[in-house]
């Protein structure tokens, strides 16, 4: 990697590119009349207005004015990033865009830096869960399009970058075209293993161009099979959003009191991170491939809904028709899942309770589903259910709840149902490697199979013929 | 109900009902978004009859901070590689719509216009940028004059950037030429934010080549 950014300053453009209406329509940093301005005079601009910038008023998701305020100062101090040029605004003008984008050119060492916003709203994730089944998915073309049509010849070095959705949009870009010589990808999300199958040979071509930068307790960039280099931070704190804020761009700054900026490498991720990392790998990989764009999209639905702690949202998604399979297949997997990884439901249970969700329901899930029998017996009576967690002292709130929702004894059943069919599971949840885990047969890249899984078969096979020569030494020699 | 193929597109891009917008089966959400969107259309229809338009897709303020969405669109036979923009807010049961097209029709003069006063004094310039701050609503339409934005009788927060060819002038002319396309720009009644940039020569990259950069406000 060869860009001439401090980690820091890579983190502070991804700060500028969420700064909207500070002090107003001149403290929006993606607009088309920011172009051919310096980051600096942008700066400037804005603190000129300083005054107009409210303290308490949140700005971008999770961002006050007055966190902004230190983010200005810190680049207003930084020399390099001042002089750097705003080249180009983009809007993304095609179907299923609404990105944002910036083209920025650092004069000083002729380096070009293309930045992608995040996008933030609900629909986000309508793209961001497609990437579950669709390889590429339509943010992603779009985003190369845009930056094939850049005029980049001139330049030294090529550098992508972005937070969240624009991480992923920035590794999308790297894996897909030779000239990019850096990809700072910022709390972006991976890949699906059908990704990393069919692009193992320009995955492994360029992912050294990559490096992840990661909130150690974000949450996005666990979503599938990351790629390249990780680097995990510590993040400053839980704001009004609480353990929401882990994933806004701005989790990873501390600023000292002089106002400087600098980045505190942490140890590793967020154990309850890599868990539930691991665990969705593993669900996603035991769903099968005609079900995936149901199990993607029931799973968008109901991060949406915990977003915004909608929790009769989620509830919702438990009863309507559409998702209901996906998802009592969803708690039935985290359920079943305990027993391999018995971490693992204290680790959503302190995930949900740092969410502001109340905890007691999934233990009362886990008892009745742990209790099959009961709930053959019981079926779908609802108030012989609602007894029977009398009698097992189940908090008064989830009594409440369940009474007002007799919809979920439904579901209640579905997912007891569906534990029981649930005999085999991929329990490894690990990111794919596309050089050791992938192997092509063909020269069109028509077939691929993970090694792991010939591994697995090269060990059935050898305990098969095994067997089978033990069967046959002790039959033929008699 | 009935779609149009560009409703199925950009609905669809919005929600996770997919396969049923396809089919013309629509939520109560997909079902508000389809309203707001026609909405927008019809706007930019009424306000600018002589153009044609298309919605490309939308950012919603949902799950945001925004208190308004955001339609991206596009105006056939204007060559742009950037959406233009539609800021929608609900006002009770009506929309109040905004947008950045207008920039379009008023561009070009402004760019002339100034390009001539400045020429004309000698000054020595290879480019002028207009471009403008603010969404306007409905009461300005396709008949916007370019005059009545560029002196500020219509709120459309002016940004002019000049670019000047520096190959003739030394690093202490900067300063007094900052001072006379003041004067002049002040003569003309020019109101907004005007940025100078000295290049080095014609020829000069616009981002490389920089000798000096001014910001001055015309209030």
């Amino acid at each position: 990697m060869n860009s001439n950014l401090t980690l820091e300053e890579v983190v502070l453009i991804n700060n500028l590119l969420y700064c909207e209406n500070l002090g107003g329509p001149k403290g929006t940093f993606l607009h088309p009349s920011q172009e051919l301005r310096t980051i600096g005079d942008y700066v400037k601009g804005v603190l000129r207005n300083v005054d107009l910038i409210e303290d308490e008023t949140e700005y971008s998701t999770g961002v006050t004015g007055a966190e902004y305020k230190e983010i200005l100062r810190a680049i207003k101090a930084n020399d390099h990033l001042k002089e750097i040029i705003i080249q180009q605004v983009h809007y993304e003008s095609e179907g299923a865009g609404g990105g944002r984008s910036a083209f920025l050119v650092d004069p000083a060492y002729n380096e070009a830096i293309i930045a992608f916003k995040g996008t933030q709203s609900d629909a986000e994730w309508i793209d961001n869960v497609s990437g579950l089944y669709k390889v590429p998915t339509e943010f992603q073309e779009n985003a190369l399009n845009w930056f094939k049509s850049l005029e980049l010849d001139g330049f030294d070095i090529i550098t992508v970058t972005g937070h969240s959705k624009g991480g992923n949009k920035s590794k999308f870009i790297t894996i897909m075209d030779d000239r990019v010589n850096n990809c700072f990808s910022f709390d972006g999300q991976g890949f699906s293993d059908e990704f990393i199958r069919q692009y193992s040979a320009e995955i492994v071509k360029n992912r050294d161009k990559i490096l992840n930068i990661i909130a150690e307790s974000d949450f996005v960039n666990i979503l599938l099979n990351d790629v390249g280099k990780k680097q995990f931070y510590l993040g400053t704190n839980f704001g009004r959003l609480g353990f929401a804020e882990n994933h806004c761009a701005n989790a990873i700054l501390f600023f000292d009191d002089n106002g400087d900026v600098s980045l505190w490498k942490a140890k590793g991720q967020d154990k309850k991170m890599s868990d539930l990392d691991k665990m969705l790998n593993s669900f996603i990989r035991t769903s099968r491939m005609n079900t995936k764009e149901n199990v993607a999209k029931m799973l968008g639905n109901v991060i949406v809904s915990a977003k915004s702690k909608d929790t009769d949202g989620i509830f919702g998604i438990f009863s309507d028709d559409k998702y209901k399979e996906s998802a009592a297949k969803l708690v039935a997997f985290i359920l079943k899942y305990k027993y391999e990884k018995p971490e693992m439901v204290d680790s959503v249970k302190a995930i949900l309770s740092q969410n502001g969700f109340n905890v007691s329901m999934v233990g009362v899930v886990d008892f009745i589903t742990n209790h099959e029998f009961l709930i053959k017996l019981i079926g779908k009576n609802p108030k012989s259910m609602i007894r029977l967690l009398q009698i097992n002292h189940a908090p008064d709130n989830v009594i409440a709840f369940l009474s007002k929702h007799p919809e979920l004894f439904d579901f209640i059943v579905l997912v007891s149902r569906k534990m029981h069919m649930l005999t085999r599971m991929n329990m490894d949840g690990d990111d794919l490697d596309p050089e050791n885990d992938v192997i092509t047969i063909g020269k069109k890249r028509t077939y691929y199979i993970s090694k792991r899984r010939v591994t697995a078969y090269l060990g059935y096979l050898a305990v098969s013929a095994g067997v089978a020569f033990v069967v046959f030494e002790f039959f033929g020699s008699r | 109900m009935e779609l149009t193929s560009n409703e199925k597109d950009v609905l669809a891009g919005l929600s996770f009902n997919a396969e049923e917008i396809k089919k013309g089966e629509l939520n109560e959400a997909d079902m508000a978004m389809l309203l707001e969107m026609r909405a927008v259309y019809s706007y930019l229809e009424e306000k600018y009859p002589s153009y044609k338009f298309e919605i490309s897709s939308c950012d919603p303020k949902s799950g945001t901070v925004k208190e308004y969405d955001e339609w991206y669109f596009r105006a056939e036979k204007i060559d742009r590689a950037s959406a233009f923009i539609a800021l929608v807010t609900e006002d009770g049961e009506s929309f109040d719509i905004k947008d950045d097209f207008y920039g379009e029709i008023v561009r070009g003069s402004i760019q002339d216009f100034l390009g001539e006063k400045l020429g004309s004094n000698d000054i020595p310039v290879i480019q002028i940028n207009a471009g403008f701050w603010e969404y306007l609503g409905k009461e300005y339409g396709e008949k916007i004059l370019a005059e009545d934005v560029l002196k500020g009788k219509i709120p459309a927060g002016n940004d002019i950037k000049i670019f000047l060819d520096g190959s003739g002038m030394d690093a202490s002319s900067y300063g007094d030429v900052v001072k006379k396309i003041t004067e002049i720009l002040k003569k003309e009644d020019v109101l907004g934010e005007i940025y100078i940039v000295v290049l080095k020569d014609k020829d000069s990259d616009f981002a490389k080549d920089r000798l000096y950069s001014k910001s001055i406000t015309l209030e």
